[in-house]
């Protein structure tokens, strides 16, 4: 009896630690990554936003980055349009105001993507959390 | 200092530099269970610690080999850069947008030094930053790979050499019924070594305090000290026969070994003699011939040791050159074939005056048949004499005849001679 119980007991602790943990490190990493990508988006809101309110469509100068903290001026001539990373490396001209929509819509969707993956992080602790309470039943039994 | 930010990717601190070297730290809760546990797993944990160590080194490795490529890159765009007083180029706004835009000032590049930090530098300048800072990152690459190779080395060798693995000790056994037993016989062995030594010193003062064997040992004592005057004396002399010898090289070795031996068989004899009465000791004492004493001495002492050369005359007698009817020396033809030659050769040798007239009277009476500077043929027309004896009896005066040693008007004489000879008569 004792042996069959020490041997489920095993079994548990390895669905523990090799599925759910496992699960769960994958959750949240792809939280990690939707957050980021989330705060890159509110600063590119931020930005356009800036632009719209100081009208800039006669241009402007900026430092541009050349990487290494090197920097070369660069100007900018037409500040009416804009290009959005939509993902997979491509780059779409966007209006300043359809691009803030683009942003926010953006944004939205990955608000939904972050719930979405907090949904599953909480169901994987409390799967474990059972599993785990399932062992010590079985350890007082 | 200059390298505290790294371009684009990831803001790095001063202190980031510091942390990016690894440092060999033992995991403290390894060392903790290390403390608990007697039967600790030593080759597991080295292993565990240095992969950790090397895991680090590789990814700083990987950290710089990036930074300096970035730098390579930069440098490339830097050199094109000035060619064109300006460029179209989509200008990142924001993290994932662009803008259109131009480069306005190709040769105004603005350079962060660090700690907010920026200076104003032109292209080239900013090409020569550049290039120090890809040096900066060469070193630091190379330094990690010496770094790595150590800790490879570290963690190897150990498992190498065995470290872990046949652990000796040297145990010595503690018998507490042999140790005593061991100091018992101790005890005795020394007390018996005491006694010994108090008996022999006993012995010593009675020999002493006895008038007559005082006298005896007083008389000892002379004779001993006479014997080494005699040593002395006999060396200092042999050390002046060394001095001949060494004219005469080949018996030399021979006898210093020789002298090598008297010495040895010297001293022999006197210490096992130095009772005998000081009259038979001067009989035994070498003479100071070369060899005899050393011969005499030797024979007494040690026969096997001595060497013996024995030799006979052969019936033989030995050959007469002159008599001999084989012909030996060139200058031999002169006397078996005189008829034939009607005059004796020349010498090759340059005649002197005084030598002409010393000796062509006498070269008559001694003419061994060696060549010459005999220059009259009176010999040789006559038949040869028999030839005188190596020694002769008696000295007889020599006669020398003048005017036989005139010589003819027609040879060349020196002015000098002829003058001399005139006044003479």
């Amino acid at each position: 009896m004792t042996r069959d119980v020490s041997e489920k007991i095993h079994k548990y602790e390895i669905f523990i630690n090799d599925v759910l943990k496992e699960d769960l490190k994958k959750i949240h990493f792809l939280r990690d990554k939707v957050l980021h990508d989330l705060a890159e988006l509110g600063q590119l809101k931020n930005t356009l936003e800036t632009y719209i309110d100081m009208d800039l469509e006669n241009g402007f100068k900026s430092q541009m980055s050349l990487g290494c903290d090197f920097y070369v001026q660069a100007n900018i001539n037409d500040a009416r349009t804009i290009f959005i990373d939509i993902g997979l490396g491509h780059y779409l001209e966007f209006s300043l105001k359809s691009a803030l929509i683009y942003v926010e819509k953006r944004s939205a969707m990955l608000q939904k993507q972050l719930q979405k993956l907090a949904q599953d992080s909480a169901d994987n602790k409390a799967t474990i959390k059972l599993v785990l309470g399932g062992i010590q039943e079985l350890q007082k039994g | 200092m200059l390298l505290c930010e790294e371009g684009g990717i990831e803001p790095l601190n001063p202190l980031s530099f510091f942390k990016l070297i690894p440092v060999l730290v033992v995991n403290p809760i390894v060392k903790m269970h290390d403390v608990g546990n007697a039967s600790v797993n030593y080759p597991q944990l080295l292993h565990q610690t240095y992969n950790e160590a090397l895991l680090r080194n590789e990814l700083a490795q990987k950290h710089w080999q990036k930074l300096k490529e970035e730098y390579m890159t930069l440098e490339s765009f830097l050199n094109d850069l000035p060619k064109e007083l300006s460029k179209d180029v989509m200008v990142p706004v924001a993290p994932r947008a662009l803008m259109r835009g131009k480069i306005a000032h190709s040769n105004e590049i603005l350079v962060c030094l660090g700690q907010g930090y920026f200076v104003k530098r032109s292209a080239i300048q900013a090409v020569e930053i550049c290039k120090r800072r890809e040096k900066i990152c060469s070193d630091m690459l190379e330094s990690l790979e010496k770094e790595r190779n150590l800790f490879i080395g570290r963690q190897e060798l150990p498992l190498q050499q065995d470290a872990f693995g046949g652990v000796r000790e040297i145990i010595e056994e503690y018998n507490e019924e042999e140790e005593t037993h061991w100091k018992a016989e101790h005890k005795k062995k020394e007390r018996e070594y005491r006694q010994k030594l108090a008996e022999l010193r006993t012995k010593e003062k009675t020999a002493v305090v006895d008038e007559e064997s005082l006298w005896q040992r007083l008389d000892e004592l002379e004779l001993q000290e006479e014997l080494e005057e005699e040593l002395d004396r006999l060396h200092a002399e042999e050390s002046d026969m060394e001095e001949e010898e060494d004219e005469e090289g080949e018996e030399e070795d021979d006898e210093e070994e020789e002298k090598g031996n008297e010495r040895d068989t010297k001293k022999e004899g006197m210490q096992s003699e130095k009772d005998l009465p000081k009259e038979e000791m001067h009989a035994k004492c070498p003479s100071l011939g070369r060899r005899v004493s050393f011969a005499a001495l030797a024979g007494d002492e040690n026969e096997d040791e001595e060497l013996r050369i024995e030799f006979h005359h052969s019936n033989v007698s030995p050959p007469d050159p002159t008599r001999s009817e084989i012909i030996q020396s060139p200058a031999e033809l002169y006397l078996h074939f005189k008829n034939v030659f009607l005059t004796e050769p020349k010498s090759i040798l340059k005649k002197t005056s005084s030598y002409e007239n010393s000796f062509d009277n006498t070269f008559g009476e001694d003419s061994h048949g060696e060549v010459t500077e005999y220059e009259s043929a009176v010999d040789l027309s006559s038949p040869t004499p028999p030839p005188p004896p190596p020694i002769r009896e008696e000295v007889v005066e020599r006669v020398t005849n003048v005017s036989s040693s005139t010589p003819a008007a027609d040879r060349p004489v020196s002015r000098f001679k002829a003058l001399r000879q005139q006044k003479k008569r």
